[in-house]
Order: structure tokens, then sequence, then C-alpha cells
């Protein structure tokens, strides 16, 4: 650990500082479960000595060191945000109970820092991401996440590429019936119903919804490749190996998922 | 003496003025307001910054001092979040 000699962006000292009072609050909300009334911070006000510079379009905050008579003052006012306030001016980001989440979704695409500015604006899913695109644009999270619109584009594409998580036999209590196989993932509802396709040779699609597809694979179809295709360009790929037939559930899938590039 | 996390220095000052013992059971300090000298710091932590925020460890400065800024701070009972 080193002093921040460099200085921050002032966005990430605000965070830091937010971050420190939120520690504050929750060790006292601690204490209150023992002792029912406790203090709460109500209003904050600092003056901070510090040196101000811009890096680009990015303004940096470096606080004043030993000797350092010359140094700027910030005077900052916080006010505490009541859960009714924060309701009413905060627009509702829905948030699935099984959601993947941004680093599930997006991989590689974006940095680990580029993911955290996206929470720090509330976004820690890929549902969230384009609920805000639709209602803000692309050019709004840029400003607020300050990652470029055009990776913030990559990374939503990416993001709705299908992915195989899991296939395993479906259960059937009849046991002349033919066998079915459930493959789970996400995105496998595109604009129209997905192609699956084992070893190459089409195989008919039971039901299909955005996390599970049911398929119905003729006896030799439990090895090979198996795809699903949501639009042009959009594949997903794993390897079956049924040892002996579905009933033995013994399925190896590949760890890596090939996705295909457009 | 290195400055602590500014959470830490502001939960000592609040948890301060709350009488302890007897005195907790029988009596509230209702609102509090500071107004103190305030030295701060940044200290990487990983890819992040820990905001450093300390009370003066000495009533004197010396030239190894950080310049002072100030801190006021109101407290309530209550829940604020």
């Amino acid at each position: 650990m080193s002093d921040r000699d460099t200085g921050l962006p002032v966005e990430q000292f605000i965070q830091a500082l937010t971050s420190q009072l939120d520690r504050a609050q929750d060790a006292m909300a601690l204490k209150a479960h023992v002792r029912p009334l406790t203090f709460a911070v109500k209003d904050l006000t600092l003056d901070l000595r510090a040196h101000f510079g811009m890096s680009g379009s990015v303004v940096h905050i470096t606080p004043a060191g030993p000797g350092d008579s010359s140094a700027s003052t910030l005077h900052l006012s916080l006010t505490s945000i009541t859960r009714p306030m924060m309701e009413e001016n905060t627009p509702h980001l829905s948030v699935g109970t099984d959601e993947p989440t941004l680093q599930e979704a997006l991989g590689n695409e974006l940095t680990s820092d580029e993911r955290r500015r996206l929470e720090w604006a509330g976004i820690h899913t890929v549902s969230q991401f384009r609920e805000l695109q639709s209602h803000s644009g692309e050019s709004a999270i840029e400003q607020v996440a300050s990652i470029p619109a055009a990776r913030l584009k990559a990374a939503l594409e990416r993001a709705t590429r299908p992915f195989v998580d899991t296939v395993s036999p479906f259960p059937q209590e009849d046991v002349n019936a033919p066998p079915l196989l459930t493959i789970r993932g996400r995105n496998f509802v595109g604009g129209e119903p997905p192609v699956v396709r084992i070893g190459g040779e089409p195989v008919p699609v039971v039901r299909a919804n955005p996390r599970e597809v049911l398929v119905a694979p003729l006896p030799h179809q439990f090895r090979g490749d198996l795809t699903i295709q949501t639009a042009p360009g959009r594949i997903a790929t794993t390897r079956l190996n049924f040892a002996e037939g579905p009933a033995t559930a013994s399925l190896e899938t590949k760890d890596a998922i090939e996705e295909k590039e457009t | 003496m290195s400055p602590r996390p500014f959470g830490e220095a502001l939960r000592d000052l609040i948890e301060a003025v709350q009488p302890a013992g007897i005195a907790g059971e029988r009596i509230r300090v209702t609102d509090a307001y500071f107004d103190l000298p305030f030295e701060a710091s940044l200290r990487g932590v990983g890819n992040d910054a820990e905001f450093l925020g300390d009370f003066p460890a000495w009533r004197w400065r010396t030239v190894f001092d950080r310049p002072r800024g100030r801190m006021r701070v109101r407290c309530e009972l209550g829940d604020s979040l």
C-alpha cells in the first residue's frame, strides 16, 4: 500500500469517501441491534486541502502533503439520503433472481475497473445494463462509467449471445417415452425459436425459454457437437458425450464454450 | 501515528458522545455537532483507493504534518437510512 501522490479522479475520490461513510453508518447500525436508538450522521461538511489537475477530461484530486502551503480547498457538503427520498428519485432497475452477474455475462469484454464503474452507476446485471441503455442511451452510460460507447455496444452484443451451462437428461415418468435433453444456459430465445443441431443434424425443439431449451434427439444424437443458434452469427457450441445413452446421465460437456463470431 | 480510514475516525467520534454504563441507561444525547480540524490522505488498496481521514494527533504542528482541513458533522438520534 502506498500513498496516492498522483491523485485520483474526483468521482473515485467521492466514491472512496462515501464508502467510508457507509462503513461508519454500518458500524452504528450494527450497534442499534443492541441499543435500539443510535446516532446517525445527518450532515457532513469537509474542507479538504488538496491539489486539482486535469488528465484528459478527468479532474484529479491529490490531498496536500506536508509543508504544502499552496494547496486549494475543496468544500464538500454531504447530507444523508433517507430511504423514501432514494425510492422517489431512483429509477427502478429490475433484477431477475437467477440473472448472471456482469462478470459472468461479459467475461473479459470489459476490464474489472470498467465493471466496477458500471456497478457504481447502479448497473449490476445485464438486464439493468440494457434497461438503462434504453432509457438513457449509451452516451449517458459512457459519461457516468467512462467507458467508450463502442466498447459498451460490443459488451452488450456479447451479453446477448447464447451460452450453454449444462445439458442433462429430462426426467420422465414413462420409461418408454422417447428421451429428452434439457439444455440450460442463457439467451436462448432471440427473435425466433432457437435452432438446435447435434452432429450437424437438426434436433426437434419441444419448448424453449430464455434460460432453458428442451429437445428430443434421435437415438444416435446423444454424442457430438451440440449447437444452439438464436440468430445469424449467434451460436453457442458444446460437446455431448453420453457413454451409453441418456439414461446413464454420464454427460461430458466441454469446459470452454465456443462462440462463433458473425 | 498513521491516519485511520475515515469511517473508523467518524465512528469513534460519534460513539464518544454516547453516555456509557449507568448513564447510558438513563439519558440519551439527542443530537451533536462537531467542528474539528482534520487531516486527509489517500491510500491505494489494490486497484481501489481508501480515504484516510483523522484528527490531528498533536496540538502543535510540525513540518511533517499535512495541512489541516476542517470537518463539521451533525448527528441525530435515529436512522438516516
